[in-house]
């Protein structure tokens, strides 16, 4: 797993490329914590260079949603294809938060 | 490639440690790309195989650690990955599905690893045999050109 970020329009955005299995999603949800620490309220996940997710992926962005909630943001995300998209759809976190094809759209969708 | 198709399948034994999951499931697709099954189902391969590995790494053996055994090949079926633990018997089948639909507050992860296994794989089932816990995933290779099945449903 590769993560890269940047500040843009108020939200955090997080470009996630490589694997989001059981091995990585320990540290990306580590990651998300000290974002949220630091004042983010609003998270963009740039997925367009995600190649796997499983649960344990899933995992880390359920408790990053619900943190993000009580601090009155949220998250959204961008770029989903291929495997990772089936998993989204299947889990039904497609209709947890919203999702979309660039992460210009994401950020306004916040 | 030798006698039946039970007879063609490798068999590999892991520490049911977190941390070795993701070299079980290397090896899991490594054995796939091997028998050919095409690489538009490997990836679901390594989603089905890891959370089938973290379910026995995390509930198999309460925390007393043991072992998982992990046996891949091709059979009659299409290609076959058979997980295996010595834990107490359980039927992770038997979980009732999560309900996919609720709000942010009542979602939770568990039951989401099942779920995930049921939808990419072609068929999944559990069985207990000689003091041990048996999932068989299998993936169908695609049917031969000129038929209209299509069990993927192309997304």
């Amino acid at each position: 797993m590769d993560l890269t970020t940047r500040e843009e329009s108020g939200c955090t955005v997080a470009r996630v490329a490589g694997r989001l299995d059981a091995a990585t999603a320990p540290l990306f949800e580590k990651a998300c914590g000290e974002w949220v620490d630091k004042g983010t309220k609003k998270l963009v996940l740039d997925l367009s260079a995600l190649d796997y997710v499983s649960s344990a992926g899933l995992r880390a962005v359920l408790v990053t949603m619900k943190r993000l909630k009580s601090a009155g943001g949220g998250i959204a995300v961008s770029g989903l294809s291929g495997v990772v998209k089936e998993v989204f759809t299947i889990s039904g976190f497609d209709a947890l938060l919203p999702t979309r094809d660039s992460v210009a759209e994401a950020i306004a969708s916040l | 490639m030798t006698g039946g198709p039970g007879e063609a399948m490798e068999e590999r034994r892991f520490l049911a440690d977190v941390p070795v999951v993701g070299e079980a499931v290397a090896w899991a697709r490594a054995e796939a790309d091997a028998a050919g099954l095409p690489d538009a189902r490997g990836l679901d391969l390594e989603l089905a195989v890891e959370e089938a590995l973290m379910n026995v790494c995390t509930h198999a053996y309460g925390g007393r650690g043991g072992e998982m055994t992990v046996r891949a090949g091709r059979t009659d079926e299409g290609f076959v990955v058979e997980i295996a633990d010595s834990g107490p018997a359980f039927d992770p089948l038997s979980l009732p599905s999560p309900d996919t639909a609720a709000p942010l507050d009542e979602r939770r992860i568990g039951g989401l690893g099942v779920l995930l296994v049921r939808r990419v794989t072609d068929g999944v089932r559990w069985r207990r045999e000689a003091e041990r816990n048996v999932l068989t995933l299998v993936f169908s290779f695609p049917p031969p050109s000129g038929a209209e099945t299509s069990p993927a449903g192309g997304a």
